[in-house]
């Protein structure tokens, strides 16, 4: 069971980069037709909330300690 | 930046914040490489909850301890001369079971900083106890709404009254208010053994009652919770899967999880992803008494012989701008960034995951300074993989 769970996963971050960009029309896609705009635009506005992680509830790029909608 | 030690005037440490903020500045302290900051507080209004959910990490959820106004009182004055707005995050035990009453007594110290916009609202219920009047308030002060479901009556199972009774009913009915009152609300549900092997049907389930977005946290082992039997990594990686084809065929409803998925790999897409230069978010968390923990709203369901550990001071005696900024003082702050260093040496997933949770490395191992844990693999690699597998399958599909 663990082998079937882990055989897609990347053993490097270059890897998984390549994965991702040969995605993009994809990626594109599925963006578009969710129309999550959010993520989009605060991903191209950079500036302090593009610095430090991934986006919280609010779509805003958020810290490395992820956000903490957890109960 | 200057020394944390010569930066000991509140108002100095408030403007030290502000440029960090402002500037995405490091700190080049003695003590640690990196600054502080923070634009979230948890508020743990009550220890107690209504009910008692099998995978529940609080061990005083049964215990009636109520946060004092004194201890909101004293985050306004910590927050007076803030300039950039926080986000209060009233979680719990279930914040509504202490009675709006006492609920109001608490929020009228903040109104000041409310009414200036320099604090906003949002709360995670049970959603069993909501009403009209609990409907009134939410409005009246802006509040974000996030309630706890896990899917149909069947997937929802772990989640009972304290009767040993289904909560799903009264759950419902608090949806129903909250839509009555035209109050928009997110669903965050538990992906456990109930509902692990119904991704499909747990979207349509939760997508159905129209909330404005789903999040999704697998069950993890912390707090009371940490001698959980460990998940199956398989069926989280094939949930995950799942779950993503059902999301993508139909998206009628955001899901967390997948917004920021695709969210970074669109950053990668465009070559925007940065590395993290900025301060770091310390994510305070204000416990009833007063306590202030860093990093994990779970180290506050430490016991009591490691409590020590985490908590870093009290606001009724501590300025929070002061503690946060000191931050790099404490060992366990420090050993995780040791391990945050490492995680970013050694995990392929880290310009996703920025290495990790604290709560759940320390609660799996008993140490911060780690790297991948169960929550790593099925949270975030599991995560990844499947969206990716997703996007994948769309290919032989075209």
């Amino acid at each position: 069971m663990e082998n079937s769970a882990t055989e897609n996963q990347c053993k490097n971050e270059a890897e998984l980069i390549g994965k991702v960009k040969a995605l993009s029309p994809n990626v594109e896609r599925v963006i578009r037709q969710a129309n999550m705009e959010t993520p989009v635009k605060v991903a191209c506005e950079g500036g302090v909330a593009g610095m430090f992680g991934e986006f919280d509830d609010d779509g805003v790029w958020n810290g490395d300690f992820a956000d903490r909608s957890k109960p | 930046m200057p020394d944390h030690k010569l930066v000991d005037h509140p108002i100095l440490i408030k403007i030290w914040v502000r440029i960090v903020h402002v500037a995405g500045g490091t700190d080049s302290g003695r003590q640690s490489e990196c600054a502080y900051w923070f634009r979230h507080i948890v508020l743990q209004p009550t220890t107690f909850c209504n009910i008692t959910c099998k995978y529940c990490y609080l061990p005083n959820r049964d215990a009636k301890h109520h946060m004092n106004p004194a201890v909101t009182e004293a985050i306004a004055a910590s927050l007076s001369t803030r300039l950039v707005p926080v986000r209060c995050v009233w979680h719990g035990g279930e914040p509504l079971s202490i009675g709006q009453v006492h609920f109001r007594q608490l929020l009228a110290p903040l109104e000041d900083l409310h009414r200036r916009e320099l604090i906003t609202y949002s709360i995670q219920t049970n959603a069993t106890l909501i009403d009209e009047s609990w409907c009134a308030l939410f409005k009246e002060y802006q509040f974000e709404v996030g309630l706890s479901l896990d899917g149909n009556r069947e997937m929802n199972a772990a989640r009972t009254l304290r009767s040993g009774k289904q909560s799903i009913d009264l759950v419902m009915r608090g949806i129903s208010r909250l839509k009555e009152a035209g109050i928009k609300f997110s669903i965050l549900s538990v992906a456990s053994k109930e509902n692990l092997d119904a991704a499909a049907r747990l979207y349509q389930f939760l997508s159905s009652l129209g909330p404005e977005r789903i999040c999704i946290n697998v069950e993890e082992r912390e707090g009371l919770h940490k001698g959980a039997e460990r998940l199956d990594r398989a069926t989280v990686a094939r949930f995950w899967l799942e779950l993503f084809d059902a999301w993508e065929r139909d998206p009628k409803v955001p899901i967390r999880e997948f917004d920021q998925a695709l969210g970074w790999m669109q950053s990668i897409i465009l070559g925007k992803s940065s590395p993290r230069t900025g301060p770091r978010n310390m994510w305070p968390t204000i416990a009833y008494g007063g306590k202030i923990f860093l990093i994990s709203p779970e180290f506050m369901a430490i016991d009591k012989v490691s409590v020590d550990k985490f908590c870093v001071g009290n606001v009724l005696h501590d300025d929070l701008d002061r503690v946060i900024a000191g931050s790099g003082q404490y060992q366990f702050v420090r050993e995780f960034e040791q391990g945050i260093a490492e995680c970013k040496r050694v995990c392929a997933y880290f310009s996703y995951c920025r290495g990790g949770q604290a709560s759940n490395k320390y609660y799996e191992t008993g140490q911060l300074n780690i790297t991948e844990t169960d929550y790593c693999r099925h949270s975030k690699i599991a995560l990844v993989d499947a969206v990716i597998g997703g996007l994948q399958k769309l290919n032989s599909l075209n």
